[in-house]
């Protein structure tokens, strides 16, 4: 093999570890006698690792993630409910002709109430979609539900509580509320978490029945400032926990994905699971109540919240 | 019962063949769609076809350059022609994003001269790749980047595996003379 040879027909492959059998021990055998094309083997494995070693892949957004996983959930669906194509048929065909019969023999308002019954059967049982995906053991979700647990009768807002509000609890508030007079406690608890550097979530869940408490300032072990949410109500409580947590990815076995959250049953809790692409703050919900309660709740309140 | 099964653990396995490939797939759908919209989507329009024929992909084989060929398959039937008529205007914009994005890991201490200039070893990689034909760029990217074999990058590409042979020789030394006119060396051998 010739030194141009090698560079011409070789080099590049022997780099990359593509040559195999005879065409590798002869290019292994050129490099090992020849200075130059060692050299030049040499240079060009830097320039790889120069590329290998300095670029890196680009991070998809964490709300991109939510909505592919969305996308997934929904083809998963419908691949579900496209699965038997010959009895659709065969089903079309019967009820034309269950039709056609009972047109002649005037049974069709029977029959129409018949099928109305049915269609709404069908409606209650295919909102609900097959089974999830059992969701896998979650550190994030059980700090919650630990959290969630732990708060339960012992929760005291951190910020100056300056007054009871309607539900009997103190709610957080800052100090120019009086001065400009136009705030309430949701609008206040916002500012306070803007000014903490959290994301300014506070939900309006009085229409489901859960006031707002009140919310709590912390930080956690290694500094990141992050914010606590009770609402409690005769159901129980929803506390909403806001954190920094750039490496979390939403886990599989969703329940239900509604705009940027989702919704997963977990260890006997509701929980919603929302990304805040800015500063990578995710925010869980914790809840007692059935996790079709949390997904009508969350909605209704992102609807007529003026903070979210 | 079985069906809704089978349904679940398709996903299942789906989730765990192919989601770790996604900040893969995304950075070469923004190398092609050149802007963050259109990347999503082609990112979100390729992990839904992967999905859809989940079927298809042989276990044990590589998942990445499986989605990579659907991304570059799709993007080559149903997106390019409407993006091309985008690059004139975004090109250069979209090279200044990127050699700003997080694609260029800004650690690179290689160059003093070069950082006390404001430039990261991985920012004047960047820039030096931006120099190249697209076809070299990207058959070079393919290959150290996203570490595909030749006979993978040949099918994501649909060329001959000659043709990335010979792109792969080419390529390096067009950028080996890039680098060197950033003052990045990476050894001198006099060829």
């Amino acid at each position: 093999m010739t030194c141009r040879e090698y560079t011409e027909k070789f080099l590049s492959a022997h780099v990359d570890d593509e040559l195999v059998g005879r065409e590798r021990r002869v290019a292994d055998g050129h490099v090992a006698g020849c200075f130059v094309c060692r050299q030049h083997h040499a240079e060009n494995r830097r320039l790889k690792a120069l590329i290998s070693g300095h670029l890196q892949m680009a991070h998809v957004p964490a709300h991109t993630r939510l909505r592919i996983n969305s996308a997934i959930g929904r083809v998963s669906e419908s691949m579900a409910g496209s699965r038997y194509p010959t009895d659709r048929r065969f089903g079309y065909a019967a009820l034309r002709s269950v039709f056609a019969s009972a047109s002649r023999t005037g049974r069709m308002p029977a029959l129409l109430g018949v099928v109305a019954s049915m269609v709404l059967i069908a409606l209650v049982t295919t909102t609900r979609g097959p089974s999830p995906i059992p969701v896998p053991a979650t550190p994030a979700f059980d700090l919650a539900l630990a959290k969630f647990d732990s708060l339960a009768e012992d929760f005291v807002p951190n910020a100056p509580a300056e007054s009871e509000n309607s539900h009997g609890a103190y709610y957080a508030w800052v100090m120019d509320r009086d001065r400009d007079g136009s705030g309430d406690e949701s609008t206040d608890l916002a500012r306070t978490y803007r000014e903490a550097g959290v994301p300014e979530e506070v939900f309006d869940f009085e229409p489901a029945g859960y006031g707002l408490i009140g919310g709590q300032v912390a930080e956690t072990t290694d500094g990141r400032p992050m914010s606590y949410t009770m609402y409690r109500g005769e159901k129980g409580q929803i506390l909403s926990i806001c954190v920094r947590a750039p490496e979390m990815a939403a886990p599989v076995g969703a329940r239900y994905w509604s705009g940027t959250h989702t919704f997963y049953e977990y260890k006997g809790h509701s929980v919603a699971l929302t990304f805040y692409p800015e500063g990578h703050y995710i925010s869980i919900l914790v809840a007692r109540e059935p996790v079709s309660d949390l997904l009508r709740d969350v909605s209704h309140a992102e609807n007529s919240s003026p903070n979210l | 019962m079985g069906k809704s099964s089978s349904l679940r653990d398709r996903r299942l396995r789906f989730e765990q063949a192919a989601l770790p490939h996604l900040d893969a797939l995304y950075t070469s759908a923004l190398r092609l769609a050149r802007n963050r919209d259109d990347a999503e989507d082609l990112l979100q329009d390729t992990v839904l076809r992967a999905y859809r024929s989940f079927h298809q992909f042989s276990p044990g084989t590589n998942c990445r350059a499986w989605l990579l060929t659907i991304l570059y398959n799709h993007f080559r039937s149903d997106y390019r022609r409407g993006w091309r008529e985008q690059l004139a205007n975004t090109g250069d914009e979209f090279e200044r994003e990127l050699e700003a994005s997080s694609i260029a890991q800004d650690e690179g201490q290689d160059n003093p001269e070069q950082i006390a200039a404001g430039h990261s070893t991985a920012q004047l990689i960047q820039k030096a790749l931006t120099t190249l034909p697209e076809e070299f760029r990207e058959t070079l990217l393919l290959v150290d980047l996203q570490e595909l074999n030749y006979q993978e990058v040949s099918e994501v590409l649909a060329i001959p595996l000659g043709t990335v042979k010979s792109r792969i020789s080419r390529g390096r030394t067009m950028l080996r003379v890039a680098l060197e006119k950033l003052k990045i060396g990476v050894g001198k051998t006099g060829t």
